[in-house]
């Protein structure tokens, strides 16, 4: 129940995140400039937390699958961060050709965050599969093991 | 300096909880034996990954905790 809040809450604060729906209301004068900025500038405080925090878990997990993995996290809220500002340039610039080739690089920004992410969740997903399956055979193998003494004895 | 088993558990719990998490594990259960890294052998392994099981658990869940018990009682 607390997994499913928080996935709930994630994905909330993520598509609030996502440049198209901030850009088109934008545009259309139903959100207004401050708004966005300020929006920006939480979601730029909220990324160097994250940054912060994934740095801390990778000291305090170093060496495990997690921590090994984890620049692709970083990379990712890198991303996300990146885009966050490209947005910025998009609401301060006049020109509007800008205005377009920042807001598409902040979308393709933020894809490969998630990408990113989706390859961290991946590797650590099967780094820790293979410890189950490994130890799973170990398991078997060591009653492998006990089966033919008894039957030998 | 551990000895070689104690270093061989670490290494077995490393990609699960990390370098700093297995020092302690291994330290904190060869303690709760009554012995130290310096002085477990093959023979405390069956009560060690008994009880990390139980201190795993809470970590990284009881499906890896028992994975990592296991690989931990195979080094004998």
């Amino acid at each position: 129940m607390r997994w499913l809040a928080g996935t709930g809450a994630l994905s909330l604060m993520f598509v609030a995140s996502v440049p198209a729906p901030a850009f088109a209301a934008g545009t259309s004068g139903v959100v207004p400039e401050w708004l966005s900025i300020v929006a920006g500038a939480v979601g730029l405080g909220i990324a160097v937390i994250l940054l912060i925090d994934a740095y801390s878990l990778k000291r305090v997990a170093e060496g495990s699958m997690v921590a090994v993995n984890i620049a692709y996290m970083i990379s990712a809220v890198v991303c996300f961060a990146m885009s966050m500002i490209l947005r910025w340039m998009a609401i301060f610039s006049e020109e509007a050709t800008l205005v377009d080739q920042s807001a598409f690089a902040a979308d393709l920004l933020v894809t490969a965050g998630m990408a990113l992410l989706a390859v961290y969740f991946l590797r650590v997903r099967m780094a820790l599969s293979g410890y189950l399956r490994d130890a799973a055979d170990l398991y078997a193998a060591s009653l492998d093991g006990d089966e033919s003494k008894d039957s030998d004895g | 300096m551990a000895n070689l088993l104690a270093q061989r558990i670490e290494e077995t719990l490393r990609p699960v909880i990390g370098t700093v998490l297995a020092t302690v594990s291994v330290d904190v259960e060869a303690k709760r034996i009554g012995k130290s890294i310096d002085t477990i052998d093959r023979t405390d392994l069956p009560a060690i990954a008994q009880n990390l099981v139980d201190a795993l658990r809470l970590v990284v869940g009881q499906e890896l905790a028992q994975a990592a018990s296991t690989k931990v009682r195979n080094l004998a």
